[in-house]
């Protein structure tokens, strides 16, 4: 028998959240801005920064990516590309500070909006030093960019930054922990019409990790998505690379809701086997 | 499609109890859930951090293997997320020690967890349950950081494959529980409600350095806390343990010693042939003491592996 008073249909309270699966691409057919880069359909990676030849196998170099937004936010590699990998979480092997650019190189065109989410499919490789898996530069408008970092301070938490040098800046960590080897699908949505910390949640597996301050400095508003370089596996100054498996990467302009959030995280996950 | 579960039950727990702002557990209660979800947020309550924040921890264990230990950061609600291996595993969630530092018992208690896939509650029971009574030492203090790790009763679930269910928090001693036959016989009740096939006594420690009663009060009641599970649990073996060495074991304002309320408890059981007395001098090395009364990560393996080869040949 079991303990006194719950029987087996009361046993806990349960609710699902968020709606099914979402598909990345439903959330661009207006036509909205953004990018979306995914390691789970081969035909969309390319051993040349041309996009001309394909990937057919593991093991070869990933040097050119293409957006399947609608966007034509293509990504290249500079030099010898990350490695296809499909063992264990499929990906991109990411170890070099030099992270993806834009093909033709330049801004990320993502229009004035005071709102834009961000989703990247990761495996943390091991906890060592700080790394960004995604970063925007300067000039921005507002006079900032927007980041993300893994291994923040140096014990598996994650965290993102808005703004930053001299500006307002706002920047957070997660009230989450990550294992060498997780692999998991990270969230960010900024939106600086919200108030305080709310100004950036950050989720793993669609499921909102609340956050806590690390530094800010005055009121971060206005638009959260000029155009600033974008650099995806490491930071846009070709540094503190990510150190692991990328699998998938996501920007659109819009803060999306928890529901959406958790959707599209679900989606993602799927498609990167986890 | 991620799913948020609000436990109305948990391993190893006497039932819940609605406090209003969170529900109450047994401390080391466990939340068990065979899923594919790669990350889970664990929502917790506590109200001991501000008094005793080494005993507000949570853990989180991962096929068996001790995975994430969660530290609360404030007194109330909070929450902490955490990523978890691919595949199918075995999550584990393991609630707090517990203490009673005034006049309410405090504790850290899970309140509720979401994880990013299906995850249904396992309230499957082992055949083998066995009944802990006792005090902070049963609580876990001394094994801290990671007492549900190395506390003996989380040890001693691993050690014999059984639930153990540990009712106990700091400062508790038999006189909170039985000082009267209305109160042992709603001991009793309670302790038999959960079905145990195994009790293990491991109280009096406080009874003699808060000197509530005198070592014969103590020993009288002691036994007629025996006579009252017996009459509700006639056939479940009860084992008696003494308490453990202390640094000072001087007199106490009744001029009784430590040693004294060890023969009590010694006396009880040898006038039931169903008590079994165990001898805490015997179990933990005085050198394996943390601070003088509770035992260190050692002393706690002392502890589990001495009741590993009593309870064993049961489970």
């Amino acid at each position: 028998m079991f303990g006194v008073g719950f029987s087996t249909t009361e046993v806990a309270q349960r609710r699902q959240s968020g709606p099914a699966e979402i598909d990345p691409l439903s959330l661009f057919s207006g036509a909205e801005k953004g990018g979306f880069w995914s390691c789970h359909q081969m035909s969309a990676l390319f051993q040349d920064a041309a996009r001309t030849t394909q990937i057919t196998a593991p093991d070869q170099n990933i040097e050119g990516i293409a957006d399947l937004s609608g966007n034509a936010n293509h990504l290249r590699y500079v030099t010898a590309g990350p490695l296809y990998k499909t063992d264990g979480a499929p990906g991109a092997l990411m170890t070099t500070n030099l992270g993806w650019s834009l093909d033709p190189a330049g801004a990320l065109d993502i229009g004035a909006t005071t709102g834009l989410s961000l989703f990247l499919t990761l495996r943390q490789d091991q906890i060592d030093t700080t790394e960004i898996p995604f970063s925007t530069g300067q000039p921005f408008s507002g006079g900032g960019g927007f980041e993300v970092v893994t291994n923040n301070t140096v014990d598996g938490r994650i965290g993102a930054s808005l703004g930053h040098g001299s500006s307002a800046y706002l920047i957070v960590n997660a009230n989450a922990t990550i294992l060498p080897g997780a692999s998991y699908v990270l969230g960010v949505v900024f939106d600086t019409t919200q108030s305080g910390t709310d100004k950036i949640r950050l989720y793993l597996g669609g499921i909102d990790t609340g956050v806590t301050t690390v530094a800010a400095n005055g009121t971060v508003t206005g638009n959260v998505a000029a155009a600033g370089t974008l650099k995806i596996g490491s930071r846009y100054t070709n540094n503190t690379p990510f150190d692991g498996r990328l699998h998938a990467a996501m920007v659109i302009n819009q803060a999306l809701d928890a529901e959406t959030v958790a959707g599209v995280s679900d989606h993602l996950a799927t498609l990167a086997g986890l | 499609m991620s799913v948020t579960v609000s436990p109305l039950a948990l391993l190893d727990s006497l039932p819940l109890e609605d406090a209003g702002t969170h529900r109450r557990s047994s401390c080391f209660a466990r939340f068990r859930t065979e899923t594919e979800a790669t990350v889970v947020r664990l929502g917790h309550y506590n109200d001991l951090r501000d008094q005793i924040a080494n005993l507000t921890e949570l853990a989180l264990w991962v096929d068996g293997v001790y995975t994430y230990l969660v530290q609360p950061t404030a007194e109330g609600s909070g929450s902490w997320t955490l990523a978890l291996p691919r595949g199918a595993k075995v999550i584990e969630v393991i609630a707090g020690p517990q203490s009673k530092p005034g006049a309410t018992v405090l504790g850290s208690f899970i309140e509720e967890l979401s994880f990013s896939r299906p995850a249904p509650q396992d309230l499957t029971q082992a055949v083998e349950r066995v009944f802990v009574y006792g005090d902070s030492i049963t609580a876990g203090d001394g094994a801290e950081p990671g007492a549900q790790r190395d506390a003996f009763v989380p040890k001693l679930r691993g050690l014999i494959g059984a639930d153990v269910l540990a009712d106990a928090w700091g400062w508790r001693a038999l006189h909170d529980d039985c000082a009267d036959a209305s109160a042992r016989g709603n001991f009793a009740a309670r302790l038999a409600g959960w079905a145990p096939t195994r009790v293990v006594l491991f109280i009096g420690t406080n009874d003699y350095t808060l000197a509530h009663w005198s070592a014969a009060e103590f020993g009288a009641a002691y036994g007629a806390t025996l006579d009252a599970i017996r009459a509700v649990l006639p056939l479940v073996p009860i084992d008696c343990l003494s308490p453990i060495p202390r640094t000072s074991e001087t007199a106490n304002a009744f001029g009784d010693t430590t040693g004294a309320y060890r023969s009590a408890i010694a006396t009880a059981c040898a006038a039931r042939a169903w008590a079994s007395y165990h001898d805490g001098m015997t179990i933990v090395s005085p050198a394996n003491l943390a601070d003088g009364v509770h035992p260190n990560d050692a002393g706690h393996g002392e502890i589990s592996a001495y009741l590993t080869s009593i309870l064993e040949p049961a489970a």
